[in-house]
């Protein structure tokens, strides 16, 4: 850096003058050594004229300052507004929700559609949300974690939580039951898998067990279910072309836990009746 | 429109207007607090700081609701607004009465426009997972409860809780994301970002050329890659940038000026409480912030009842509740106790700093209070490098590989190191500016060693976003320098 222009500072600028071209040499030669292409040209050729405009008296480097500077904004103006997505991707929005129709064609988030979903619709659940107790017993803790847990519970505390009214019905098929149907069900429109989902209903449990914890809920539904099990992507299913305002729905799971949610109409007309 | 935007948006009648109603709502409310608890202050200031008072009146309402185990609900939450707008109109001495002018009318107008631009999806957003489960799902799990539970586990430790209660604005008012929200707020900067420059600029340009320099100095804030990334990240990072900057720049402008402290000391009080607890390193940031302001002219007094009692009170408060009410304890988490409690030594460390230490002793030492708090911090890392040399190494080369390899930096690194080495260096003191970029750097180094895991590198990482927070101090300072250069008054320190 350069520094004033009193008799005391006239040798005090020459050496800070070396020292900032010095500094741009080596800015210079990490350029060409670490970046490549249009970046690597860009840094070279900025670099350049910056030594040579320390070469300059004061004056004329207030106005090669003021190029840079023009020169800077048009590289900001120009290349990182246009750039953006490339570096961060942006989701246009074009609804006024959370869930954007690219998380659909991605099938990302499914759970931020579920959410704005069910909260204009009651839904009914085969599984009553018991407690920890009644699945963890000492016995069953010692023969390692006992899946069943989550696979009964987690999908209806999600429903409890977020639709407008949840209803147990003992009618609904069950795990085992709802394996015979997945043939047809699975033709629903998939909007995306339902780990993270699964891994956030931790909030939603109050059994105050320490399978109730983020982690044990992470270690399950990633390092678990993810990495060590091949079977550890479950997706949902959801049957949208018939719902309406006011319509019931109904949610069932199989055991390899995925989701399939489809109004209470076509569950007895489509469904019910192939059990 | 596609039949999946179609059904989506059947599901979202109303969003929009509820969201563009919200904005000028917290507005409105925001310029009343400001009305009330600011004497005489310049229009300007009070029309651009209304929406971040209007927010912080909001989150601060809710956060001591949920702490002291008060229902989370709309009335409550109105109640203490309406005890904070009491209190200030009682007691506080009033020359002028509180006067509502056509001018506000046409400002909320004019903002309720902007509103509506902000929230028409006219601009993009980044969206990520902590996007979705921190800053929606928990906080309409806020709002469903209406309390702070237990279950709530690792969100309760590595969350920024006032920026989670911005969040929860969706779920009280009847729209789903806050998109509009933070762009509002991006406008909103633009603005405080531009009169911060103008005033400063204008003690050495006329008046031209310093709405010039504050033009300039927007446009290629707005435009740098940094900046861009984090104002449009939906996440807490955007809101905490904007807020210490407006504590950044108004403890640097009210320190020169008596009269500007008594004006503002109340705004700056409240969002000093507000920051300390919009991310979980915000506490530590704040003491940061408090130290930075150590240097300028305030009493200590000031400096305590001001700035370092609303940080203890937030993280004390907040504290008692997460181990002594709640018991929360995950197995892995950004906050531990061990963390509060070194949290609360470095506050009450502070103010003992303030009783007997400043202004009072080892004065020769403290004559460069800003070199002894960089050698400070400088040793600090070094201490923690001691400490694990690996992990603190490891960060260090993934913060430099981020800004290299342009995770989220665009060339702005480089452009700054240029404009740096061309710019002459204040001779002397530190700048106010300079010292608080360098600070800023050391600390999120090395508070990036505490959170626990190492960094990687890659956009996404925390202490990347952290420190691509510096975007509009860099860019302050910089204009500092180079308004300095360009006016007839070098010799003068910013």
């Amino acid at each position: 850096m350069m520094a004033g222009n009193d008799e005391k500072g006239v040798a005090k600028r020459s050496f800070s003058n070396y020292i900032s071209m010095a500094a741009i040499i080596i800015l210079l030669l990490a350029a060409l050594l670490i970046s490549s292409g249009k970046t690597r040209l860009v840094f070279t050729a900025v670099s350049i004229a910056a030594f040579l405009t320390l070469l300059l008296r004061e004056q004329r480097r207030k106005q090669a300052l003021s190029g840079f500077l023009l020169l800077f904004l048009m590289l900001s103006v120009f290349y990182n507004v246009q750039n953006l997505d490339r570096i961060n991707p942006m989701t246009e929005v074009n609804t006024q929700t959370l869930y954007q129709e690219e998380d659909y064609v991605n099938q990302y988030y499914p759970d931020s559609f579920l959410r704005l979903l069910l909260k204009e619709h009651a839904v009914k659940i085969p599984y009553e949300i018991k407690h920890a107790d009644e699945y963890l017993t000492d016995e069953r803790r010692e023969q390692g974690f006992y899946a069943r847990y989550y696979k009964e519970t987690n999908y209806g505390r999600f429903m409890r939580a977020y639709a407008k009214d949840c209803s147990i019905s003992t009618d609904l098929p069950d795990m085992k039951e709802t394996d015979q149907l997945v043939g047809q069900l699975s033709a629903f429109p998939c909007i995306g898998r339902a780990n993270d989902m699964l891994r956030y209903t931790f909030l939603l449990n109050e059994d105050n067990v320490q399978e109730s914890a983020y982690f044990w809920y992470s270690w399950y539904y990633y390092s678990y279910m993810v990495d060590e099990r091949a079977e550890g992507k479950f997706f949902l299913y959801v049957r949208t072309e018939d719902i309406k305002e006011g319509d019931t729905l109904v949610a069932l799971w199989d055991s390899a836990q995925n989701l399939y949610l489809m109004t209470e109409q076509y569950y007895e007309n489509e469904v019910r009746g192939y059990e | 429109m596609s039949d999946v935007s179609q059904f989506i948006t059947s599901l979202s009648e109303g969003y929009y207007i509820h969201q563009a109603l919200t904005i000028v709502g917290i507005f409105a409310l925001g310029l009343l607090l400001l009305r009330l608890c600011v004497r005489k202050a310049d229009a300007g200031w009070q029309y651009l700081l209304a929406f971040p008072m209007g927010l912080t009146l909001w989150s601060l309402s809710g956060f001591l609701l949920l702490v002291f185990a008060i229902p989370f609900r709309l009335p409550f939450l109105l109640i203490l607004p309406g005890c904070l707008f009491s209190a200030f109109a009682f007691f506080c001495k009033r020359e002028e009465k509180v006067r509502f002018s056509a001018t506000d009318i046409v400002v909320i107008l004019a903002v309720a426009c902007l509103a509506l631009v902000a929230c028409s999806g006219l601009l993009n957003v980044s969206i990520t997972n902590d996007t979705v489960y921190y800053y929606s799902v928990y906080p309409q799990m806020i709002t469903k409860y209406g309390e702070y539970r237990k279950a709530f586990d690792v969100f309760l430790t590595d969350v920024g809780q006032t920026t989670a209660l911005i969040y929860c604005l969706p779920y009280f008012f009847g729209f789903n994301e806050t998109f509009g929200i933070q762009h509002f707020l991006n406008f909103n900067f633009a603005g405080i970002f531009y009169l911060s420059v103008y005033e400063t600029a204008a003690q050495y340009f006329t008046k031209k050329r310093a709405v010039g320099a504050g033009a300039v100095s927007v446009l290629f804030l707005f435009t740098s890659t940094p900046f861009l990334i984090t104002a449009k990240w939906v996440l807490a990072n955007v809101y905490f940038m904007d807020f210490l900057f407006i504590l950044f720049y108004f403890g640097y402008k009210c320190s020169h000026d008596r009269a500007e402290f008594e004006r503002y000391k109340w705004v700056m009080c409240f969002l000093t409480a507000m920051l300390s607890m919009m991310r979980m390193e915000g506490g530590m940031m704040a003491c940061f912030l408090i130290l930075c302001l150590s240097v300028l002219a305030y009493t200590n007094r000031e400096m305590i009842g001001y700035f370092l009692f609303p940080v203890f009170v937030m993280q004390a408060g907040y504290y008692a509740m997460l181990y002594l009410r709640l018991e929360v304890d995950p197995l892995y988490s950004f906050l531990d106790i061990k963390k509060a409690l070194l949290m609360l030594a470095l506050i009450l460390g502070l103010f003992f700093y303030f009783l007997l230490i400043r202004n009072r002793r080892f004065q020769k030492l403290l004559t460069y209070p800003e070199a002894f708090i960089l050698v400070g911090l400088t040793l600090g890392n070094l201490a923690l490098c001691a400490l694990n040399a690996e992990k603190y190494l490891t960060n260090l080369v993934c913060f430099g590989k981020n800004m290299i390899l342009q995770s989220g930096w665009g060339y702005f690194g480089f452009i700054v190191l240029i404009l740096l080495l061309l710019l002459p260096g204040n001779t002397g003191r530190i700048s106010y500016p300079d010292f608080f970029c360098m600070g800023y750097i050391l600390l999120t180094i090395a508070v990036c060693w505490a959170r626990g895991g190492s960094l990687r590198v890659g956009i996404g990482d925390s202490g990347n976003r952290i420190m691509m927070q510096i975007a509009p101090f860099v860019v302050y300072a910089l204009a500092m320098h180079v308004i300095k250069w360009y006016s007839s008054k070098q010799n003068e320190m910013i």
